[in-house]
């Protein structure tokens, strides 16, 4: 042996030995403590029932509904220009986000484009929650000018006259409003920003508006009945947490890396991710500041306090006599809180398929997870209210398992059949 | 893994079972897990409270409604109270993601709250006012999600 074999051979038993003790005492080897394991179960997909059955919709449930929302979602002809439907922005392919900072149809949207798919369990829609159903949601991007930019009014139009559409809606609903009249019915009107159709609108008899808006509302619910319907798939994570809970230590291996356990020992311990992405979705659904930055040359977004405002007083809520249900029925709606701890909060998205949905937060103002956790690590104090998270003081490599783990979170995309 | 490691555990629970023992009969009849509120006392003791929570055991992120009982201490019913509630998580600084509201229920004794909701696993605190006549008591409940 020359000196220099004796040398590789003395670094190598080195770095064997010291791989040795780290490995000792490497703690992503430690099983999973009765707590630990109880706590892994909760965020298991095996543990998502159904949907909550939203009873200001009666159709919610509706199979025939659900292929009529299926149309509704896909079909660009819903719009002023017939170039644009909910699935430009609500790609399947991307878990039914568009991958931009904001969305964009007509205009540029005022958020980022969030994933739909598990928004069903939520009670709140928008990052600031200012509808309480998805058939409420559903009506607002319809008319809104920088989404589909219709109306109301139109829309019914085009049912009517459609050959697929009519006798599906019909159906479901009884019969369509008639409106052959076009002095009564024009062929734009709705309440809003429009003053073209909102003066058309204003001059139609109040019985004419709540028909039309009431077929309007049917639209919705048949959209939201199909979008119930878009629950995540098992990733990789809930494969695991299967082993765990049958014994199969040897599949466990083989299922995570040294790494990706421990950044799941972090996001339910020290990291503390899981006091508000818990359960199943990984989100608790409801409102959080976390001192993120605004969009350039824009005003700090004000979040749920004034999420809260808008759907106290929106006409679609569960309260409003669009839905379905009995005002007691309407329990989110009526324990609603508002407060200051509001002031820049937003909804909790779920950390489900992050992998497709980039990029992040309610702006899209990170387009990694590593500037994710590079945030929360740092817990900067929030532009507007107050940040919720306080700083982690996690080092390079605890941040890059976090990482990992949330990598392990991805699933295939569901398309419902219908 | 290691054997060395297997047995260090051992040693550390062994070495940590009667610790345990003796912190848990220390902390009976304080803080509640998920499964059980059902029976508890106010704080200057005129009322004896019972809880049935719906669902039971309590879960995280559900709106939900509790039966709450409300009687003297000799038993009778507290007929005609006037009940508030608040709560939160002091270790994480914030309050009750809702605004509950308790009324009155099916019989004299009962009472309904309303609106509950728990966004969070860990400790939750929450203080009930029952003003009954001249009488106004308060109740402490720590729950353990
Ligand atoms: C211009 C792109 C665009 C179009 C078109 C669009 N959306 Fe969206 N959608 C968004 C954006 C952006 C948000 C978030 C806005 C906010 O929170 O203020 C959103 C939010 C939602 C949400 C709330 C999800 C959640 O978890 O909070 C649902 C549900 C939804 N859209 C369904 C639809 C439906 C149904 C349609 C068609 C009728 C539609 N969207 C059309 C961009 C779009
Ligand atoms: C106090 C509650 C809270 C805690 C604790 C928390 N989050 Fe979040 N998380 C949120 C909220 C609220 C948002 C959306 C914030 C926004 O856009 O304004 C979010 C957004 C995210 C996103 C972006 C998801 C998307 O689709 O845009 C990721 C990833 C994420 N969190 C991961 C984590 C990790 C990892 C941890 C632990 C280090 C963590 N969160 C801790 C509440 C929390």
């Amino acid at each position: 042996m020359s000196n220099s074999d004796r040398l590789m051979a003395l670094i190598a038993v080195g770095i064997l030995l010291s791989a040795g003790y780290f490995l000792l005492d490497d703690p992503s080897d430690q099983p999973w403590t009765p707590d630990e394991e109880k706590t892994l179960e909760s965020l298991w997909i095996g543990n998502l029932s159904q949907p909550p059955i939203d009873s200001s919709n009666a159709v919610a449930t509706n199979i025939n509904a659900a292929k009529l929302g299926h149309k509704l979602f896909f079909d660009p002809r819903l719009s002023v220009n017939g170039l644009v439907s909910c699935a430009i922005c609500h790609q399947p392919s991307r878990h039914f986000s568009d991958g931009m900072a904001k969305g964009f149809a007509i205009g540029e949207a005022q958020r980022n484009t969030p994933s739909i798919v598990g928004t069903a369990y939520s009670p709140w829609f928008y990052w600031d929650g200012r509808k309480d159903s998805l058939w409420a949601q559903a009506l607002a991007p319809l008319e809104h000018e920088d989404e589909h930019g219709g109306n109301r009014m139109a829309y019914i139009h085009f049912i009517s006259g459609d050959e697929v559409y009519r006798p599906m809606y019909q159906e479901l609903f009884g019969d369509l409003p008639d409106i052959s009249d076009p002095v009564r019915f024009p062929a734009n009107a709705a309440p809003g920003d429009n003053p073209e159709w909102n003066k058309a609108w204003q001059a139609m008899a109040a019985a004419d508006q709540e028909s039309i808006t009431r077929a309007f509302t049917n639209l919705g619910k048949s959209i939201a009945a199909y979008e119930m319907l878009l629950v995540p798939q098992p990733s990789r994570f809930d494969h695991y947490v299967e082993t765990e809970l049958i014994n199969d230590a040897s599949t466990q291996e083989s299922l995570f890396s040294p790494n990706e356990k421990m950044g799941l020992r972090l996001f339910i311990g020290k990291a503390g991710c899981i006091n508000c992405h818990n359960g199943p979705l990984l989100t608790n659904n409801e409102f959080h500041n976390t001192g993120l930055v605004n969009s350039a040359g824009e005003i700090p977004d004000k979040g749920r306090v004034e999420g809260e405002r808008l759907v106290r007083a929106d006409p679609f809520n569960c309260a409003g006599r669009y839905s379905d249900s009995a005002v007691n029925d309407c329990a989110e709606l009526r324990f609603m809180r508002s407060g200051v701890d509001l002031i820049g909060a937003m909804r909790t998205p779920s950390l489900r398929n992050l992998e497709g949905t980039a990029p992040y937060m309610h702006k899209g103002q990170m387009k990694q997870l590593s500037e994710v956790l590079d945030h929360y690590n740092r817990a900067p104090e929030a532009m507007i209210g107050h940040n919720e998270a306080e700083p982690l003081g996690l080092n390079d490599l605890e941040l890059r398992q976090l990482e990992d783990f949330l990598n392990t979170l991805n699933g295939p995309v569901l398309t419902p059949i219908l | 893994m290691t054997l060395a490691f297997y047995f260090r555990d051992r040693g550390l629970l062994l070495l940590w079972l009667p610790v345990y023992f003796t912190l848990s009969h220390a902390a009976l009849g304080q803080p509640v897990g998920a499964g059980d509120i059902a029976f508890q006392s106010t704080v200057a003791g005129h009322y004896e409270v019972r809880f049935d929570s719906q669902p039971k055991p309590i879960v995280i992120n559900q709106i939900q409604s509790w039966v709450m009982s409300v009687r003297t201490g000799d038993g009778l019913c507290v007929k005609g109270a006037e009940i508030t509630v608040v709560g939160g998580m002091p270790e994480h600084n914030h309050g009750f993601p809702t605004a509950p509201l308790v009324r009155p229920g099916a019989n004299d004794c009962e009472y309904l709250v309303e609106g509950l909701r728990f966004h969070m696993s860990g400790r939750w605190e929450m203080s009930f006012n029952i003003k009954a006549g001249a009488k106004t008591d308060t109740l402490m409940v720590s729950l353990d999600l």
